[in-house]
């Protein structure tokens, strides 16, 4: 039999492309909710959302009969694009609240539910747009093997004195806290500090920028106090105490620390809004938010989950009364204002 | 006269038959096998690419040229592009500088295990985690890492100098990482060079220098050039190299891209993007101009 092979395999070719187009454009959304719906829940990943998990989300899908997507990491220009697209698929994401506030005014956020979310958590970080989670602190730290409170910076105006503190100073190669540390070590008092002095800000900043060795990821601080590429360090609590938990030389001290809150939002058009307030309510009741704290070192928002800390714990997240007294919250409405235009000027000074 | 090495449709090309005969003569098989991928590349590449040049030129208030103008006018962005380029420049020409020899070893070399060894040291990091050799620079050139030991234990060096958070760091590790494309660029390109020819340079009475400065290297040209431009055009786009390894002088445009998708900038984000393509663009219509057809590979 006379068989033309080569059409034969050109048909076939065909068929196996169409087939396979029809099967990739039906990778859709599964239908396999709980009893009670489903929600996808966006997290950062990592020990945090592990963390997370047991403490909230397994209890939730437990009490509730709603079953979580744990989708991992949080990202900003992914949920912006959603929302413009028209594609929603997230229902709850944890972000830092200065952002969730700035996305909120921007349009991209359904407003908070507070018929559905009634606990009340600090009226810092309960907002129109953000419910506050866990806390992260900007703190000062130092490698623990060289030096020991008497030795290392324990104000941020010990911080900017690079006489008395010879070395390097590893900081966040961002303006969020940064630009507070350096009013502060300028002499202004914390409930002046907003709206913020950018020039004498950076005047200060000036000051010590030939000391600075600057990072962007959360995690290498504490890798360069350890490795000796830093001497102190403004640094995120939790990653701190994390390192600290694992054995590295880092200590730290609250005093003076910049408390930026992560926060719950969700995003506009969500499919699944009802869930996502139940969740936001679920995740910052008072005993939830204790379990998380215990598992890893991030504060709470609550003060009923903080009254039911024990005193090392307080101690350990920086939230007893004398702790609290010398720190102060981001304000996240000044930074949802002016984050695009600060973070400008920032990059321009940081290149000049 | 046209030029001997362009290859435009209707000219006569190195085998002696006419392009569009050639497009004649691919079977139906082949142009499925073409159109597929091609429709895919259209359907994602260019109609996101065009709502990326709506975004860069229409804002809240309508046309405007205004996001162009920022990223052309102020120092910020001009600096950042500047450094992009730099950044770019300096890991292709540091990979042109490594992988040539290399290259060229691999080829002359009369044992094949000589070969497979080069190729297989190139190639065989190209395998392992981005982020898992960054780290590893991370290692290597902290303060008290190898590379500080080893130069204080050879008195180079008193006091260990800083080599991360550099744009030596950040070089050095582009570089490690981009290698491979411009070894197999420039291997297959001198593999198609035929060996007789430095045999009958050498029958001539050419010294080895002359016969491959006169030779080897003439023939080598287009393996540089699409080497070089493929590391140029991966360099300019990296992101994650240089925010760990660099300091805040090695901002790369990609960075600030990022920073403006979350600022709610994307139009500012997208002129961006579109300036870095175009830029792109330009340098590959240069080097098709001045080299000809340089991806045409020998026969």
């Amino acid at each position: 039999m006379k068989y033309n092979h080569k059409k034969v395999s050109a048909f076939s070719l065909a068929v196996i492309m169409t087939v396979s187009a029809a099967t990739l454009s039906g990778c859709g959304k599964e239908e396999s909710g709980g009893e009670n719906g489903e929600l996808v829940f966006v997290d950062w990943g990592g020990t945090n959302t592990d963390a997370r998990i047991e403490a909230i989300v397994e209890p939730f899908e437990e009490e509730t009969g709603i079953k979580v997507t744990v989708v991992t990491p949080s990202d900003y220009a992914k949920l912006i694009s959603m929302v413009e697209n028209d594609t929603t698929e997230w229902d709850v994401m944890n972000c830092d609240a200065y952002w969730g506030v700035y996305a909120g005014n921007e349009g991209y956020l359904e407003p908070m539910d507070y018929d559905v979310i009634t606990t009340k958590i600090d009226e810092e970080v309960q907002l129109e747009y953000v419910m506050g989670a866990e806390i992260y602190t900007s703190v000062i730290s130092w490698n623990s093997s060289k030096y020991d409170e008497s030795s290392a910076p324990q104000t941020w105006a010990d911080f900017f004195d690079t006489e008395k503190y010879p070395g390097k100073r590893a900081v966040w190669q961002y303006p969020v806290t940064v630009l507070e540390a350096a009013l502060l070590a300028d002499g202004v008092p914390m409930e002046e500090l907003y709206p913020l002095d950018l020039d004498r800000a950076f005047k200060k900043l000036d000051t010590i920028k030939d000391d600075i060795v600057w990072w962007t990821k959360g995690a290498e601080p504490s890798q360069m106090l350890s490795t000796g590429e830093a001497d102190y360090a403004l640094a995120w609590s939790g990653r701190i105490a994390t390192a600290e938990q694992e054995g590295s030389p880092v200590d730290m001290t609250y005093n003076g620390g910049i408390m930026i809150s992560a926060g719950w939002v969700v995003p506009k058009n969500a499919p699944n809004r009802e869930n996502a307030m139940k969740f936001i309510e679920y995740a910052s009741e008072a005993n939830q938010q204790f379990e998380f704290s215990k598992k890893i070192p991030y504060g709470s928002t609550n003060p009923d989950a903080v009254a039911l800390m024990d005193d090392q714990l307080k101690k350990d997240l920086g939230q007893s009364d004398e702790q609290l007294a010398n720190e102060i919250y981001l304000d996240n409405n000044y930074w949802a204002e002016n984050l695009s235009a600060v973070e400008e000027r920032f990059n321009s000074w940081l290149v000049e | 006269m046209p030029e001997k090495n362009r290859a435009v449709v209707g000219d006569i090309n190195a085998n002696g038959v006419p392009l569009a005969h050639k497009v004649a003569r691919v079977s139906k098989l082949k142009w499925i096998i073409l159109l597929v991928p091609l429709l895919f590349v259209l359907l994602t590449l260019i109609i996101s690419m065009l709502g990326i040049i709506k975004k860069s030129f229409i804002g809240a208030d309508g046309f405007t040229f205004e996001y162009y103008k920022k990223i052309f006018t102020e120092p910020l962005y001009i600096k950042v592009l500047f450094n992009t380029l730099k950044t770019g420049v300096i890991v292709t020409l540091s990979c042109l500088l490594l992988a040539y020899p290399a290259a060229y070893l691999s080829v002359r070399a009369k044992k094949p295990i000589v070969r497979r060894l080069i190729t297989g040291g190139i190639l065989i990091p190209y395998w392992i985690s981005m982020l898992v050799r960054i780290f590893a620079w991370q290692v290597i050139l902290q303060t008290n890492g190898v590379v500080n030991q080893l130069l204080m234990h050879f008195h180079i060096i008193k006091e260990p100098i800083q080599l991360l958070y550099t744009t030596t760091a950040v070089c050095i590790s582009m570089t490690h990482i981009l290698l491979p494309y411009m070894f197999l660029s420039l291997q297959s390109n001198m593999e198609g060079i035929d060996a007789n020819l430095s045999t009958a340079a050498a029958v001539m009475g050419a010294r080895p220098a002359r016969s491959f400065v006169n030779i080897f290297l003439p023939l080598s040209v287009p393996g540089i050039f699409s080497g070089s431009l493929m590391v140029f055009v991966l360099a300019l786009g990296f992101y994650i190299a240089p925010a760990l390894l660099g300091g805040a002088d090695n901002m790369m445009v990609s960075n600030l891209i990022e920073q403006n998708m979350n600022n709610f900038n994307a139009n500012l984000a997208a002129a961006m993007s579109l300036e870095l393509l175009v830029i792109v663009f330009i340098i590959i219509g240069l080097a098709f101009k001045f080299v000809g057809n340089i991806f045409v590979t020998k026969k």
